[in-house]
C-alpha cells in the first residue's frame, strides 16, 4: 500500500512538472515526463510497479482531457508493458545514455500507439501528429530525460527506503 | 501451465481491462474525472501561480502594447457609439410606434479559467462554473475578442471547454467580406482550419471569419479569427484556410458562457 502511495506521489509530481511546462512554454517545449516516470519504474522497480505508475499517469491525463476516458490509461499501461521487451534490446548495458534512448523510444511508441487508438474513434492527421506532437515531445523529452532519471532515482531511494 | 505463461495471461487481462475502459460511457465517468481533477488542481494552482506571474512580467511589453492598442480601439468605438446613440433612440421610437416586442435572445455567465489540459493532443481549459450556474454541454464560450470554444463536460461547479483550436471542435462559419460559408475546426498546431470552401471561393489572407447563422450552438456574427493562409488542393474541388484565432487562447483567463434562453 505504501508503495502504491509513493508511486502515486511521484507520478503526481511528474504531472505537475508537465503542467508547469505547458503553462510556461505552451506547446513547443512539452517533455513527456510521465513516460519517463513509467520507464524509470520499469527499469528500476519492475513491470508491476511500472504498470501502477502507468495507471496513475493515464488517470491524471484522462481526467484533464475531455475525450475518451481510458485512452491515456491504456496507452501508458501498454507502454509500461512494452518497455519490458524494448529494454532487452536497448538497455543491456544499463548506461545513462541508454536510459535516455529508452525514454525516447517509448515516447515514439507512446505517440504512435495513441494515434492508432485515436484512429478507432476519430480522424487523425498523421502529418500534424508528427510535426506538432511527436517532434516537440521527442526533442524535449530527450533533453530532460537524463536529469529526470537522476532525480527520480534520488527520490525513489529516499521514499522506498 | 508455466509461471511465465500465467504472468503473461495476467498482464494481458490487465491490458484488456484498460482497453475496455475506452468503451465506458462518458457520462458515467464524468463525476469521477472531475473529482480526480479537483484533487490535483489545488497543488497545481499553488505551484503554477509564481510561474504564471513570472510569465506576465516577462511578457509585460506584449501586454502593454496590447493594452495601448485596445485603449485606442476603445476611444474609436466610444466616438462611434456617440453617433449610434442617436440612431438607437430613433429606433426605439419607431419600435414603440410599431409596438415591436424586444426580446433578449441570449444571456451569459462569466467564468474564470482554473486549469488547462497540459497534453498537446487536446486544447482544453477548465472553468469555475458548472451545472449549479446553469452551464450545459455544448454551450458556446467566448471572450471580449471572440469565440473561445464550446463546453464539453460539466460537473456541479466546474466545466471543461474544448477550445477553438482543438481537433474535435467545429462550428459553421463565414468569411465576413465575401460571405463564403464553411466549417471551422481545430488542428493540432494551435490554429483553426476553415474547410469545405469551393475552389473558386473568394477568400484572401487577412479576411475575418465569423460564426454563421447555420451554426446550431453559436449565435451568428461572433469573431473567430483572421485567415493567415489559403491552401488549394490540386486533387480536390475545395480550398482550406488556416485561421489565427482572434483570442489568444493560451493566455485567456476570463470567459463568458452564452446561455440560450
Amino acid at each position: 500500500m505504501r508503495n502504491i502511495a509513493v508511486i502515486g506521489f511521484i507520478v503526481s509530481v511528474g504531472f505537475v512538472l508537465e503542467y508547469v511546462c505547458a503553462e510556461l512554454f505552451s506547446g513547443w517545449f512539452c517533455p513527456n515526463v510521465l513516460i519517463v516516470v513509467v520507464v524509470f519504474f520499469n527499469l528500476f522497480r519492475g513491470v508491476r510497479q511500472s504498470l501502477v505508475a502507468a495507471f496513475f499517469a493515464g488517470l491524471l491525463r484522462d481526467s484533464f482531457s475531455p475525450q475518451l476516458f481510458g485512452l491515456h490509461i491504456f496507452v501508458f499501461m501498454l507502454c509500461a508493458y512494452l518497455t519490458t521487451f524494448v529494454k532487452i534490446y536497448i538497455y543491456h548495458s544499463g548506461s545513462k545514455d541508454l536510459r535516455v534512448l529508452m525514454a525516447c523510444v517509448m515516447t515514439v511508441l507512446y505517440v504512435v500507439i495513441q494515434s492508432l487508438v485515436r484512429m478507432m474513434f476519430m480522424d487523425v492527421n498523421f502529418g500534424q501528429v508528427i510535426r506538432c506532437i511527436l517532434l516537440p515531445e521527442l526533442i524535449s523529452t530527450a533533453l530532460v530525460a537524463g536529469y529526470v532519471f537522476v532525480q527520480l532515482k534520488k527520490c525513489a531511494l529516499k521514499l522506498f527506503a | 501451465m508455466s509461471r511465465k505463461r500465467v504472468k503473461f495471461i495476467i498482464y494481458a487481462l490487465i491490458l484488456a481491462g484498460a482497453f475496455l475502459l475506452l468503451f465506458v460511457p462518458a457520462s458515467a465517468v464524468t463525476p469521477f474525472k472531475f473529482s480526480v481533477m479537483d484533487a490535483i488542481s489545488f497543488p497545481i494552482r499553488v505551484i503554477v501561480f509564481p510561474f504564471k506571474e513570472l510569465k506576465k512580467i516577462v511578457f509585460y511589453r506584449k501586454t502593454y502594447n496590447e493594452y495601448q492598442s485596445l485603449k485606442y480601439e476603445v476611444e474609436i468605438l466610444r466616438e462611434r457609439l456617440n453617433g449610434v446613440d442617436e440612431i438607437v433612440k430613433e429606433n426605439n421610437r419607431f419600435a414603440k410606434l410599431l409596438d415591436f416586442k424586444r426580446r433578449l435572445i441570449f444571456s451569459s455567465v462569466s467564468a474564470t479559467v482554473v486549469g488547462r489540459d497540459p497534453s498537446n493532443w487536446n486544447s482544453t481549459i477548465v472553468i469555475d462554473r458548472g451545472m449549479e450556474d446553469g452551464v450545459e454541454v455544448g454551450m458556446p464560450v467566448m471572450s471580449a475578442l471572440g469565440v473561445v470554444g464550446k463546453v464539453a463536460e460539466v460537473s456541479e461547479n466546474k466545466a471543461k471547454v474544448v477550445l477553438l483550436t482543438d481537433p474535435s471542435f467545429s462550428v459553421a462559419a463565414l468569411v465576413k467580406r465575401s460571405r463564403e460559408v464553411g466549417l471551422v475546426s481545430g488542428t493540432l498546431q494551435s490554429k483553426s482550419r476553415m474547410k469545405y470552401l469551393s475552389a473558386d471561393a473568394d477568400v484572401q489572407i487577412g479576411d475575418e471569419v465569423i460564426t454563421s447563422k447555420l451554426s446550431s450552438s453559436f449565435p451568428e456574427g461572433l469573431m473567430i479569427g483572421k485567415i493567415i493562409d489559403v491552401q488549394a488542393d490540386s486533387n480536390s474541388l475545395m480550398v482550406q484556410c488556416l485561421i489565427e484565432p482572434a483570442v489568444s487562447l493560451s493566455q485567456v483567463e476570463e470567459v463568458l458562457i452564452i446561455q440560450k434562453r
